[in-house]
């Protein structure tokens, strides 16, 4: 956490869900948007109230951005988890070893391409699956669109060890592609 | 699954198989690239269950394909022989009017490749050499879309060029009579400086109206030259279309002298 004008917000990966990591980074990666107003709407949307923004001294400003760390390379390397619990469910990503069939990545892509700033959740929700329902039930679009809902509020670090490994297989699709 | 490694390997059916894929038919590119691999492997996406793959697996087998993205060569054959006739691809000096045009009703509308079967079935024909070393082709009175099913069944490469040789003798024919075809080459696009909307909404209608005419212009030749008589038009199309052009030349000279 960081402490802005005796307010603290969310400051780091550890402690955002994935809802507001995806919305931070994206506010984070914008192109149109210059650093200061970057932050200040990323600051705002953490639960900063706007007031304050008139009120914080520059130099308090400026260094809460450097102590606001939302890229940490300790997760980068992490194994993505095999199983996670949400609300005394357990939802199941692979058996042996993390691999994440074709099926599912076509499924993520389609996701991406509906919002590519509001995809991780669903992605989350496509690759882990109820261990008590069959294929075809977790395929359902029904079951994924209320799986996402309940995953968007998951620790964030779930998803950057799967982030990591489906920018990995979409470089590979891209440049293996014949169309 | 056996993957094709080239053109040769697949056959024109295929070829138009995949021509026809639209992208935007797929919900995303994994499944097009799925849909291409069945087709070039010739397989039913039901019997392999491309989904249940991880993505090395399919990278591993789209990377064999990558000869897709190539154009094919511009080869054929100019003598296909199957179980009972060989076939040889027509000199294109001696088409006539009537294949002339029903080459260029399969090319319309860009379905060169589409066609590229009922094209083959146009061109090539089975021919004989008389006594005196004369090569004879066999007349248009075979049902072309049934003969067109044995190209479907060839590998590309077979026939793949004859778009391009069809295509180059085409230019010509237009170059050399240019005014059978609707197209003006002398004429000099319109500078439409100063002009009203309403002045060059009517040039733009007359222009439209005369890209109609020039698809329509070999019908109009034929028509002309059976005298205005539909049941004389058979004749016509069975004539050598160079002939036919350069008749139609002379009379262009004489009716100008």
């Amino acid at each position: 956490m960081i402490t802005i004008n005796n307010h603290s917000i969310k400051s780091s990966i550890s402690e955002m869900n994935i809802t507001e990591y995806e919305y931070v980074s994206t506010l984070y990666n914008s192109k149109t948007l210059d650093h200061i107003d970057k932050f200040m709407q990323i600051f705002v949307y953490l639960g900063l109230p706007e007031a304050v923004l008139d009120e914080v001294e520059p130099e308090d400003f400026l260094d809460a951005i450097d102590k606001f760390q939302i890229f940490d390379e300790e997760f980068n390397d992490r194994q993505p988890l095999q199983e996670i619990d949400v609300n005394g469910r357990t939802y199941r990503s692979y058996e042996e070893k993390f691999r994440v069939k074709i099926k599912d990545l076509a499924l993520i892509e389609s996701a991406v391409k509906t919002d590519e700033n509001n995809y991780l959740a669903r992605a989350i929700a496509i690759i882990y699956k109820d261990v008590s329902l069959t294929d075809t039930e977790h395929y359902t679009k029904e079951h994924i669109d209320y799986k996402a809902i309940i995953m968007s509020s998951l620790p964030a670090v779930t998803v950057i060890p799967v982030l990591k490994y489906l920018g990995e297989a979409f470089s590979k699709k891209l440049k293996s592609a014949v169309k | 699954m056996n993957i094709p490694t080239y053109w040769s390997d697949i056959n024109i059916s295929q070829l138009i198989e995949l021509y026809q894929l639209d992208s935007d038919d797929f919900e995303n590119s994994f499944e097009l690239n799925i849909e291409i691999l069945s087709i070039v492997c010739d397989i039913d996406n039901t019997n392999i269950d491309f989904e249940e793959m991880d993505i090395d697996e399919l990278v591993a087998m789209l990377s064999k394909i990558k000869w897709l993205s190539e154009t094919p060569p511009s080869t054929f054959k100019k003598k296909i022989a199957t179980d009972t006739s060989t076939f040889e691809f027509k000199d294109l000096n001696k088409i006539t009017v009537g294949e002339f045009i029903d080459v260029e009703h399969f090319k319309k509308d860009k379905n060169d490749i589409t066609n590229i079967h009922l094209i083959a079935a146009l061109l090539y024909k089975q021919v004989y050499v008389d006594e005196w070393g004369n090569t004879h082709y066999e007349p248009n009175q075979y049902d072309v879309y049934k003969r067109s099913e044995m190209f479907l069944r060839l590998p590309v490469t077979d026939i793949i060029g004859i778009l391009i040789q069809y295509n180059t003798f085409r230019e010509n024919i237009m170059k050399q009579y240019p005014s059978f075809f609707g197209i003006d080459e002398t004429e000099e696009p319109l500078d439409m400086t100063g002009l009203t909307a309403a002045e060059i909404a009517a040039i733009e209608n007359d222009a439209a109206q005369d890209k109609i005419k020039a698809e329509w212009a070999w019908q109009r030749l034929v028509f002309e030259l059976a005298g205005e008589d539909v049941t004389k038009m058979d004749a016509v199309t069975d004539q050598p279309l160079i002939l036919v052009l350069n008749t139609m030349a002379m009379k262009e000279v004489f009716k100008q002298n």
